[in-house]
């Protein structure tokens, strides 16, 4: 075995395991999208009922000194958004309907949605997580198989 | 700050003396300087009356239902939006406004000096009312009173429901009011007077647009209680002490009419008793 095909070898299971670590991270933002929306939810629904809080202040709030992926998203700037085009717009259509209509329905309708994105939270995002790090091991492992196979 | 609620196709339109704006979904934009009223030809779009009404209420109307229900809101810098449309009625209560037609757009004026012929200096302790028909300048001579008496060093207290008079803007003023003044915003009246005469100690209280029994109240209390009052009063003639407003008679006792002809500020009448 010379030096050179270790080498490629080597060069394949890294490769591989970044594929895996790719997968991985976007899984984990899908997660945590959905984590940071369903806080945000619940800042709404807490900054309207105390404070009946403008939608304009209640962005700036939830944003101030968070540069995740959803408070981008909120503030309208420019981010890869992991999730699917049909869930990022139902997400904007509900976000943008927030603020018309009285203190009371607004309130029943954000603990509404809280309580849905909640169930999706405690189900589908542990899944998001686990999948995430599953599909990094076998990446690394599909790596290692190819190196033994092909070197 | 107008520009900051107006499509640019409008605010384009008006000149910088404006003092009030209106806006009514599909009719022409009217607007009123301190000479004039001016109906143009612009008619306002449904997209541009929405994209108002979006901005006044801050795309948010859970934030301005309680007001929207009393008539207006106020904005920043002491604008104030006056409000038609529906009323959506809970047994004889007001829940909110729907089907919103018409945004009246007050925009607030400040001029120095307008006050300087009441030779209000550090002993000047009258109780003055202002009266006039609406849009005649009221606000704009109560707000120089109150900036003016305040300089001098006697506590002026302004009671501001709207934030009309001090241009209230969080926690800072857009309108000069004065070195010595505090400012009560937001507060009904009843709840504001009572305040204003137990915790903050004034020499004047200020106040704009009597307009019932719990003014009458508090203007009373005040007055009995060793205050200065200046206040403002909707109507067309100094004999307007009649019905609600009679106890008011032995109050004041410095009475100042405003016209708007032939420009809003004109002091037609003024009675010293």
């Amino acid at each position: 075995m010379s030096y050179s095909s270790v080498f490629a070898g080597l060069c394949l299971i890294l490769s591989a395991s970044f594929v895996g670590l790719w997968i991985k991270k976007r899984m984990f933002l899908k997660a945590a999208f959905y984590e940071d929306y369903y806080s945000y939810l619940l800042f709404a629904t807490e900054k309207i009922s105390y404070e009946r809080m403008p939608v304009g202040e209640l962005i700036a709030a939830f944003t101030k000194g968070n540069q995740r992926e959803f408070s981008r998203f909120l503030k309208g700037e420019k981010t890869v958004v992991p999730v699917s085009e049909n869930a990022t717009r139902d997400i904007c259509e509900y976000l943008n309907g927030i603020g018309k209509t009285d203190a009371e329905t607004q309130i029943a309708s954000l603990k509404g949605k809280a309580a849905e994105v909640k169930r999706f939270v405690e189900t589908e995002c542990v899944k998001y997580r686990k999948d995430g790090n599953l599909y990094f091991k076998l990446s690394v492992l599909v790596g290692a198989v190819l190196f033994i196979i092909f070197v | 700050m107008l520009n900051d609620i107006l499509p640019k196709r409008v605010f384009n339109l008006l000149p910088k003396e404006v003092t009030e704006v209106r806006v009514r979904r599909d009719k022409p934009l009217v607007y009123y300087t301190t000479q004039k009223k001016v109906m143009t030809e612009c008619l306002i779009t449904q997209a541009e009356f929405d994209y108002v009404l979006s901005c006044v209420t801050e795309r948010s109307l859970y934030a301005v239902t309680e007001k929207l229900v009393c008539g207006f809101l106020p904005l920043k810098d002491g604008l104030r939006v006056g409000i038609a449309g529906e009323g959506v009625a809970e047994g004889e209560k007001i829940k909110t406004v729907k089907h919103i037609t018409s945004l009246s757009i007050r925009i607030p004026h400040q001029i120095f000096g307008i006050a300087n012929f009441l030779g209000i200096n550090g002993y000047f302790k009258k109780n003055v009312l202002i009266v006039s028909p609406p849009a005649a300048g009221k606000t704009t001579l109560l707000r120089e009173i109150a900036r003016t008496i305040s300089d001098t060093g006697q506590t002026v207290v302004i009671l501001d429901e709207r934030g009309e008079i001090s241009g209230v803007c969080g926690d800072s003023f857009s309108l000069k009011i004065g070195k010595n003044t505090d400012v009560l915003f937001g507060f009904p009246k009843r709840i504001a007077y009572e305040n204003a005469l137990r915790a903050l100690n004034p020499d004047y209280l200020i106040t704009d647009e009597l307009s019932g029994e719990k003014d009458v109240e508090g203007v009373l209390r005040a007055y009995y209680g060793g205050v200065k009052v200046i206040a403002t009063l909707h109507g067309a003639s100094l004999d307007c002490f009649h019905g609600v407003f009679e106890p008011l008679k032995k109050v004041f006792d410095h009475l100042i009419l405003l016209s708007k002809v032939p420009r809003v500020g004109t002091v037609v009448e003024e009675v010293v008793l």
